[in-house]
């Protein structure tokens, strides 16, 4: 098979790229290892969407958020994408965090960013009555926002299919060749797929793949984070984002409100040697509860509604490692961080924008037209709320699972859907089924039996 | 706009089916029982195995026909029960939304008996550490996945938990030609009747590992083992590829949240009197939302008073009077009801329902308001089992008395 551009890796990144070449008429391959798209680092990260305040003042980070962060905006209202612009608040709970607030906004001014605003103990309380007392101050970042990250992905990939897109799944890259006319990817089955140009999208593995290619300018550790996501009940505890104040004692956790109405706590930040390892352990566990009994006491006596830990593709570079090697056809677009999220859409009109520049033909581009997406966030009405939708198609009206108020009708949706799930956790992201508190206890064997017949 | 209806019985298990049909026989016209799930019956419906309808229907049955047995008796008494009926939202002043098939539909109920139930908490809820992986299971799930769904389940389990419905589990798995490699128990000896597990021993030859925990679930894509960790630290894994997480219970009490009405911090369930009344004036409640959980025959006898007491309500004759509020003292970690109405009678089956989560150090159990000893009595506590105490008591509480505890004597 021969494309005009091969994408290894149907991440976030991987999909905002396909779906970008799509739109300037290319002929577009995403090449997955995994079962399904944004089934990595995509799928378990905070979800926040950043202004990209934090950033490193001039990097390509801070210019690519930045500007993604316009970007998703735009198309997930355009998609459907549930996104809820909640604010954050920086807390500082000692001096030496109170002190560093001014060179944050300091920061934030170098990034672009203009609207933070400093705020007294008593702002930070009135802002955020449950914060422990022992919140000193804050900064008011009023523009971040959290966003499904799964919708997004999907609909980075299920656009790009639908512009005619080829996406293989299970299909694992374990070799390049170069060929007269572009490059040649080999996978593990057995399929010789070629590219004009290929882009390494591998996210933990970008490294990997950029051996393949002969380059060994980064290597990717995996930051393992293990998150803790509390029950529904907790959602009116907190209003923002609370972020924790980078200090001498590490970046710290955060507490933030989900779009699905629940609230987590975390991430853990653990260096480790294994790709694979998303295992949450006690000690994290232990560690992120004395973490929020100590910001927002409330939070920690509410149920638990799931654990997880994602694993962030961080580098010796504290920038995105973007780079072009055209003389091989090859694109590399590794260690982006968890920023990634909300950077994209930038990064993919980054990469066209410089093969452009370096007289690559890579075709006009037309505008994209988002895939419409079902709404699975509690911001906007979802279907067993939806009078007009249920008169249409009863099915909206059969609530399944019960917890997440998930109806028959977005399975049967999301069966029939461009790219459809193949496994339970696959189902869960697209539509929130069995991920409520009792994680399946009511409805999770209809739902596996469901899944199945549908797969048939 | 919204429907008038006269009594609205919240969960069609058998609390709920007890209630609506116990209104009806009270003489109650407009009775609609809203059912979340595609048929009623509630849990007893996936539990195929013999042991219900003792205490209420005097008889001895398995699950499934005791749901249908409650059904047809409530159908058979004019009660309509709505299936695949969410109730979604209520609000303060009473208006309860909920979706089906029909669209969204709004009513206006005169009362509301809550009857939604309990189940197990999830792995998650546990913080088990690990991996997330296909093979973990509550008993509510595993079940339907047998009985109902027919589903493939694996080939070696763990059963977490050794309280009666872990020896459910136990069944199940056996009925799905599961093998149970062994069943872990943080106590020092099982918490069913000894007669359960020494059947379960001879018969499947599980082996019970006690004052053991559960440190983590492993596996890449789905389960392979669990790591245990006995009580002097030592960790030890088994392989298996089905975990069962059984028992520890909580009160589905979403709604009763959303009503605004006050909850127990014990039971997690609505605050109650022996009336079964919540802190609201028309919401009554029944069965294991009070009391997670007590066996589905005792949870059904509940819906007789909820329904006597809702009764009461519609026709104006609604006992008012001092409240006094029960408090327990470790071990104990609930009673329920949890407050007496001075002078209104028994709770139902003449009894409190007491919990504990350790076993404890004696089997006194002493009832006191003030230096005032008004009762006592030696129960048989066991973790994960509901203990009765007899209520005869009530009538000797002083309304004037302040609180009254229950300690361990």
């Amino acid at each position: 098979m021969k494309f005009d551009v091969v994408v290894i890796g149907a991440g976030l990144v991987g999909s905002a790229i396909a779906q970008e070449f799509t739109a300037r008429g290319q002929s577009v391959c995403i090449v997955e290892k995994s079962n399904d798209v944004g089934n990595g680092t995509s799928k378990a990260n905070t979800a926040i969407w950043h202004t990209g305040f934090d950033a490193v003042p001039g990097s390509l980070e801070s210019k690519l958020v930045g500007r993604g962060y316009f970007l998703l905006e735009n198309y997930a209202k355009q998609a459907g994408i549930p996104i809820v612009k909640t604010g954050a608040v920086l807390v500082a709970w000692d001096e030496e965090q109170l002190a560093s607030l001014d060179g944050l906004a300091d920061k934030a001014h170098k990034n672009g960013y203009e609207k933070t605003k400093g705020l007294s103990q008593s702002e930070v309380r009135n802002l955020e009555p449950n914060l422990s007392e022992s919140a000193l101050g804050g900064l008011l970042v009023p523009d971040e926002g959290i966003v499904c990250t799964w919708t997004t992905n999907l609909a980075y990939a299920t656009t790009a299919v639908q512009a005619g897109a080829t996406l293989y799944l299970n299909t694992k890259v374990v070799g390049v060749n170069s060929v007269p006319d572009g490059m040649e990817i080999q996978t593990d089955t057995h399929q010789t797929i070629t590219g004009s140009l290929v882009v390494n999208a591998a996210g933990l593995y970008s490294d990997d793949i950029h051996r393949m290619f002969g380059h060994q300018t980064f290597s990717v550790t995996p930051r393992k984070g293990q998150l803790i996501v509390f029950d529904k009940l907790a959602r009116n505890l907190v209003n923002h984002i609370i972020l924790p104040v980078p200090s001498s004692k590490g970046k710290g956790v955060l507490i933030s409100p989900t779009v699905y109405g629940n609230v987590i706590l975390g991430p853990t930040a653990e260096d480790q040697t294994d790709k694979t390892d998303t295992s949450t352990t006690q000690a994290g566990f232990e560690f992120l509860l004395a973490k929020g009994q100590a910001m927002l006491p409330g939070l920690v006596t509410n149920e638990v509604t799931a654990t997880y830990a994602g694993l962030r593709a961080a580098t010796e570079h504290s920038d995105y490692q973007i780079t072009f090697h055209l003389d091989q056809k090859y694109i590399c677009v590794g260690g982006i961080r968890s920023t990634g999220l909300t950077s994209a859409l930038a990064i993919a009109e980054y990469v066209a924008e410089q093969l452009f520049i370096a007289g690559h033909p890579i075709g006009e581009r037309a505008d994209i037209l988002p895939a419409p997406m079902p709404n699975i966030g509690e911001d906007f009405v979802r279907p067993y709320q939806d009078e007009v939708a249920i008169a249409k198609n009863p099915s909206f009206g059969e609530v399944i699972c019960h917890c997440e108020r998930v109806t028959i009708g977005e399975l049967d949706q999301a069966f029939d859907s461009t790219i459809p799930p193949c496994t339970l956790e696959g189902l869960r992201r697209r539509t929130r089924a069995t991920m409520g508190r009792c994680q399946g206890f009511y409805c999770g064997a209809e739902v596996a039996q469901r899944l199945t017949e549908a797969k048939k | 706009m919204a429907e008038n209806v006269d009594a609205l019985v919240i969960g069609a298990g058998p609390a709920g089916l007890t209630a609506a049909w116990a209104l009806k026989n009270l003489g109650i016209e407009n009775v609609l029982v809203a059912e979340r799930e595609a048929v009623a019956g509630g849990i007893p419906r996936h539990s195929h195995h013999p042991g219900y309808g003792i205490r209420d229907l005097h008889r001895f049955m398995n699950g499934p026909s005791y749901a249908k047995t409650l059904v047809t008796r409530a159908k058979d008494a004019g009660v309509r029960i709505a299936n695949n009926f969410s109730v979604t939202d209520w609000e303060q002043d009473g208006l309860i939304t909920a979706t089906s098939k029909n669209g969204r539909q709004l009513l206006m109920p005169q009362v509301v008996i809550l009857a939604t139930g309990a189940r197990e908490r999830p792995r998650p809820a546990r913080l088990v550490a690990g991996n997330r992986v296909r093979g973990i299971y509550t008993t509510g799930e595993l079940q339907q996945a047998v009985y109902e769904r027919k589903l493939p389940i694996g080939t070696r389990a763990v059963v977490v938990g050794a309280e009666h419905v872990s020896f459910s589990a136990l069944m199940t798995l056996n009925h799905a030609d599961v093998k149970v490699v062994a069943m872990v128990t943080e106590h020092h000896k099982h918490q069913s009747y000894p007669a359960f597990y020494f059947g379960a021993k001879v018969r499947y030859q599980v082996p019970l590992r006690t004052t053991t925990s559960v440190v983590s679930v492993n596996g890449t894509d789905r389960v392979e083992s669990v790591t245990l960790r006995d009580n002097g630290g030592n960790e030890s894994n088994v392989e298996c590829d089905v975990v069962v997480f059984t028992g520890n219970w909580i009160a589905d009490y979403e709604l009763a949240q959303r009503s605004g009405i006050t909850r127990d911090s014990g039971t997690t369930g609505p605050l109650v009197n022996q009336l079964l009344r919540t802190s609201q004036p028309n919401v009554f409640a029944a069965g294991n939302i009070l009391h997670p959980v007590t066996t589905a025959d005792v949870a059904a006898l509940d819906g007789v008073i909820a329904a006597r007491s809702a009764a009461e309500y519609l026709t104006g004759r609604s006992l008012l009077g001092n409240t006094v509020s029960i408090n327990v003292a470790p071990p104990f970690t609930w009673v329920s009801p949890q407050q007496v109405l001075v002078g209104a009678g028994m709770p139902p089956r003449n009894c409190f329902q007491l919990w504990v989560t350790e076993f404890p150090s004696s089997s006194l159990v002493v009832v006191q308001q003030g230096t005032q000893t008004l009762f006592s009595q030696r129960l048989r506590l066991v973790p994960g089992r509901p203990a009765e105490l007899k209520s005869d008591w009530i009538s000797s509480v002083d309304p004037a008395g302040g609180p009254i505890q229950i300690r361990l004597g």
